[in-house]
């Protein structure tokens, strides 16, 4: 029936507008807690170690994934790491142009398995080389939440 | 089909707020069902997740978001959900993977997070209803548990008193369990001069919301004997589904519960439930649906499930243990966790290692249900320990 007669307006048919009214409030966790307290009180990155699997977790987590111990084994990395993709970003998520084109990249943080996706800042997209060394670059003592946006963003390390 | 054993089991604490990520309490339990069987991850050959609405934890796919922190990274994964029945769903999943002889061993685990939920979790059921006939009346969960527990009553002539009991004798048996959020000693009294939420429903007649997980590793016969010496059988599962056309059946029975009941009963032979099952976990988020699930599950005739919680029969030393674990409404309700701690404490119950909670006389055999979607699906498992 709807296809024959081609309901252009489904505003026409009796409806019933409603949503799904839901909101979360999302605890870190205990690894997450700890990860997010490093970067707020100290602009450090924290991981967790496996020595069993010689696995460096970043973000950290409290078990490894591969054998399933508890991870105990707390280490400081340092904030800076490797390009290992990018994508160059036009439009924002609603489709209207950015002014200036945001460059998004996946950058593997030294010393571990782990990497942070993050904006990168400071470099034209032209000059952007996967494999280049990058830096995080850290809000100001006062300014950090304890938030992955307490992170400006990568710059060239 | 192969036989099927569950050789280990493990539990976090039941909360209301947990700090950990959903993910952790799933590590929790499984680590804790792995040293309880003194196995390994990598003794592990596939993963069942069971969890419930994605709106809990506010990940959509949260099956795969909880995928790592239940064993499940580089392995055969499934997640299912069927409401509140998923956490006897699960082992029935985890079953099938194993009798069906395509994996020696599988970990089961059921998490939920509830506490996140804003403004309640409750809120994740808002749209369950027909939208159209029913969600501009905006019911809750509640009310329809209202109309199921006055339509019950009222049909058998049962009181709010009698099934008050149900309560006062849950959270007194959660006393002796080192999981349990509500564990307290309460009178008949408490329970009726407590809060009217929608009546008949009172306060202490409802479980909590909670936060929590559980894990069992299930096995196949060859592998189970190698890794314990006392292996807990799964001997029968059913599953059964009603219509959401809810408002076009009579509330006083679960039809569905029974026919899943018939149909574990059947794989397990056992031909009469009353004499046959020792000790019972049906689900009790409230008061009034342990007495409805012992009914459906064929553990006393129709109406009379509230004279056994009376008279002391399904007291933890009566003739037939109903939630000696402290069930939901002691325990806790982290939805599908709920479901698989019932299983945990048929494991430990049957192999004599529930410690204060054991019933005595060396029970045999036990069943386990769960319930949920739209007050229409039944999940049951029987188990014992031949």
């Amino acid at each position: 029936m709807g296809v024959l007669e081609k309901i252009t307006s489904n505003q026409e048919l009796r409806s019933w507008p409603g949503e799904i009214p839901l909101e979360n409030l999302y605890t870190m966790g205990l690894a997450g807690e700890r990860f997010f307290r490093g970067i707020k009180d100290e602009a450090k990155l924290l991981g967790t170690r496996c020595k069993t699997c010689d696995v460096t977790y970043l973000p950290p987590r409290i078990y490894c994934q591969g054998c399933f111990e508890k991870l105990v084994n707390w280490v400081d990395l340092p904030p800076q790491g490797k390009l290992e993709t990018f994508t160059i970003l036009n439009q924002d998520r609603a489709g209207r142009p950015y002014k200036t084109p945001r460059i998004l990249g996946l950058v593997r943080i030294d010393r571990s398995e782990g990497a942070l996706i993050h904006y990168i800042q400071g470099l034209e997209p032209q000059k952007i080389r996967i494999g280049m060394k990058l830096k995080a670059q850290f809000r100001s003592s006062s300014e950090r939440k304890g938030s992955i946006q307490d992170i400006v963003g990568f710059v060239p390390a | 089909m192969r036989k099927v054993a569950v050789v280990g089991a493990g539990l976090t604490k039941f909360m209301r707020r947990a700090q950990e990520t959903g993910k952790e309490l799933s590590f929790e339990a499984a680590r804790a069902a792995l040293d309880n069987a003194g196995m390994q991850l990598k003794d592990i050959d596939c993963v069942v997740m069971g969890t419930a609405p994605d709106a809990f934890d506010g990940v959509h796919m949260k099956g795969e978001y909880l995928s790592d922190g239940s064993g499940a990274w580089g392995r055969p994964y499934l997640r299912g959900y069927v409401g509140g029945g998923t956490g006897v769903f699960a082992p029935i999943q985890g079953w099938y993977h194993i009798a069906s002889g395509m994996f020696d061993t599988c970990l089961v685990v059921c998490e939920e997070k509830m506490s996140g939920c804003k403004p309640h979790p409750q809120g994740a059921f808002l749209t369950i209803f027909d939208h159209t006939t029913e969600r501009p009346l905006y019911p809750n969960l509640l009310w329809i548990f209202a109309l199921e527990m006055n339509r019950y009553m009222t049909t058998h002539g049962i009181t709010k008193r009698e099934i008050a009991h149900v309560a006062v004798k849950n959270k007194k048996n959660a006393m002796d369990h080192p999981s349990a959020q509500l564990p307290m000693e309460i009178t008949v009294e408490d329970v009726m001069n407590s809060e009217v939420m929608a009546w008949p429903v009172n306060r202490l007649d409802v479980s909590p919301t909670s936060d929590g997980a559980a894990a069992v590793i299930l096995a196949s016969e060859e592998k189970a004997k190698k890794i314990t010496d006392k292996p807990i059988w799964i001997q029968g599962v059913g599953w059964n589904l009603d219509t959401s056309y809810w408002t076009n059946r009579d509330l006083y029975y679960p039809e569905y519960v029974e026919r899943a009941a018939r149909m574990a009963y059947k794989m397990a032979g056992v031909k009469e439930p009353r004499k046959e099952i020792h000790i019972a976990e049906p689900y009790d988020p409230f008061d009034y649906k342990e007495l409805h699930h012992m009914e459906g599950l064929l553990l006393c005739g129709k109406g009379e499930a509230a004279r056994l919680a009376v008279d002391g029969v399904t007291a933890r030393d009566g003739d037939l243990p109903v939630c000696p674990s402290g069930g939901l409404l002691g325990v806790g309700n982290p939805i599908a966790a709920a479901g698989l701690m019932k299983i945990s404490e048929l494991f430990w119950q049957l192999r004599g290692e529930a410690g204060k909670r054991q019933v005595p006389g060396q029970p045999k055999r036990g069943v386990a249900q769960a319930w949920g979607d739209l007050m229409q699906v039944g999940t049951v498992v029987v188990m014992g320990v031949d």
